[in-house]
């Protein structure tokens, strides 16, 4: 695997991250549900499934 | 337990429900084994490392069927799967694959060019996963596919995709199209490794014709057609003189500034004589109503119907669609057309004659693809390959 795709692989890790520490310190269940969506597509990358 | 609490942790576990559920859906459909069935013509099956080895064990290493005539005479390669959602180039390589018998020179098919590309659908495209092919014995089932390559084998993407060796700008995602990357490069990225292959491939088996298999928009003028370049040219005109007694079909130029392309850089890149034909394929428009198998199958929309009557669309078009049998059997018929022509050229070198027995678009028309599909569990393991 190149270097950069480990890199880009590293970095949806670090924005799957964010979004996780996001949706747990939220206060607000819409913006928290946004939080949820918005990690689905960083995990499936990260678990190599889509 | 706070509300809030409570609120986040119903949250979490439906999120983890969606990508559970969905995650496999997908996970199934990336890894699904489509079955083809060796036909009486075919003489053994390669794989596209077989040409280079970098490429074994790759998503790319599809696998090539060689179907040797009778006699000795002209090599052809034919290409399904280039853009893995142009359904009826696959199918039609697979029929091929599974009926054609050659009489004079040897066939070289790939229906899975772009094995990759099969892995996965269009992001946001709302793409049925599988489509299924009604046969006598059941239905066959079939990956639906996007137009590049899975990023999960290749990613990221450039801001600019730069083609080689040409040095043309194209737009950043052309990187993963497999029609934008010919000639290849044997240390490119995995689609340029893989066009790179199959032109080793039309060079060291010394390949005169190579057909490409693509369908096209009908809101997209360059459809129900042959692309040629200028050294194709008579050919595919020729062809299409006798093809239009059977059905529309014109000629389109390879335009020379435009690079990556098969009908381009293979003519340029080797001695072999290349075409690529568009079948109209409803599916892939725009403006229609939501995506299904019905309407991949049938083609038959009624915003495309509207399209029509107000002159927008660049093919005829009723309520009868364009199933896939018809452009399935348009492939086949034109597939055959340009080899007879190809046969009378002066382009063709003495022996180098290619001739076979193959379902055309009468047979397509009049029994359905599902007829020229075999069941695969009606034969014994060493007769199906799984690609």
């Amino acid at each position: 695997m190149p270097v950069v795709t480990v890199l880009y692989y590293v970095m949806t890790a670090f924005l799957a991250l964010l979004c996780l520490r996001n949706f747990l310190k939220e206060r607000n269940l819409q913006n928290a549900a946004m939080y949820a969506i918005v990690m689905m597509p960083l995990l499936l990358r990260l678990f190599r499934i889509k | 337990m706070s509300r809030q609490v409570l609120g986040k942790a119903i949250i979490a576990v439906l999120a983890l429900i969606v990508l559970v559920v969905g995650g496999k859906e997908l996970y199934d459909h990336r890894h699904y084994p489509e079955p083809v069935v060796l036909g009486p013509g075919v003489t053994r099956v390669e794989s596209l490392s077989d040409y280079h080895a970098p490429l074994k064990g790759t998503t790319n290493d599809a696998k090539v069927y060689v179907l040797e005539g009778q006699e000795e005479g002209g090599g052809v390669l034919v290409l399904g799967g280039t853009h893995p959602g142009e359904v009826a180039g696959i199918l039609a390589a697979i029929v091929m694959v599974e009926n054609a018998v050659p009489i004079k020179g040897d066939l070289y098919i790939i229906p899975h060019i772009s094995r990759s590309g099969s892995t996965g659908t269009q992001p946001t495209g709302a793409f049925p996963l599988y489509y299924e092919i009604e046969t006598e014995f059941g239905s066959r089932k079939f990956r639906m596919g996007d137009r590049v390559t899975n990023p999960l084998d290749q990613w990221p993407d450039p801001d600019v995709f730069i083609h080689y060796p040409e040095g043309q700008s194209l737009s950043y995602v052309e990187i993963r199209n497999i029609n934008r990357c010919w000639p290849g490069r044997p240390d490119g990225t995995l689609t340029e490794q893989t066009t790179y292959a199959a032109m080793q491939l039309v060079r060291e088996k010394g390949i005169n014709v190579v057909i490409d298999l693509h369908e096209a928009e009908l809101l997209y003028p360059v459809t129900n057609c042959i692309v040629a370049p200028t050294k194709s040219a008579t050919i595919a005109a020729l062809a299409q003189i006798n093809l239009g007694m059977d059905f529309d079909i014109h000629t389109e130029p390879s335009p020379s500034g435009y690079r990556g392309l098969s009908h381009r850089e293979v003519g340029d890149y080797s001695d072999a004589y290349p075409f690529l034909f568009e079948a109209p394929e409803p599916f892939l428009d725009q403006p229609t109503g939501p995506k299904t198998q019905e309407l991949l199958l049938e083609g038959v929309d009624e915003f495309l119907l509207a399209a029509g009557r107000k002159g927008l669309l660049f093919v005829e078009y009723d309520e009868t669609g364009k199933p896939i049998e018809l452009r399935v059997g348009r492939h086949l018929h034109t597939l055959l057309g340009v080899l007879s022509e190809w046969n009378w050229s002066s382009a063709c070198p003495p022996g180098r004659e290619i001739e076979l027995e193959c379902p055309d678009y009468y047979d397509l028309i009049e029994n359905g693809v599902g007829a020229f599909l075999r069941d695969p569990d009606a034969v014994g393991p060493d007769q199906v390959v799984f690609d």
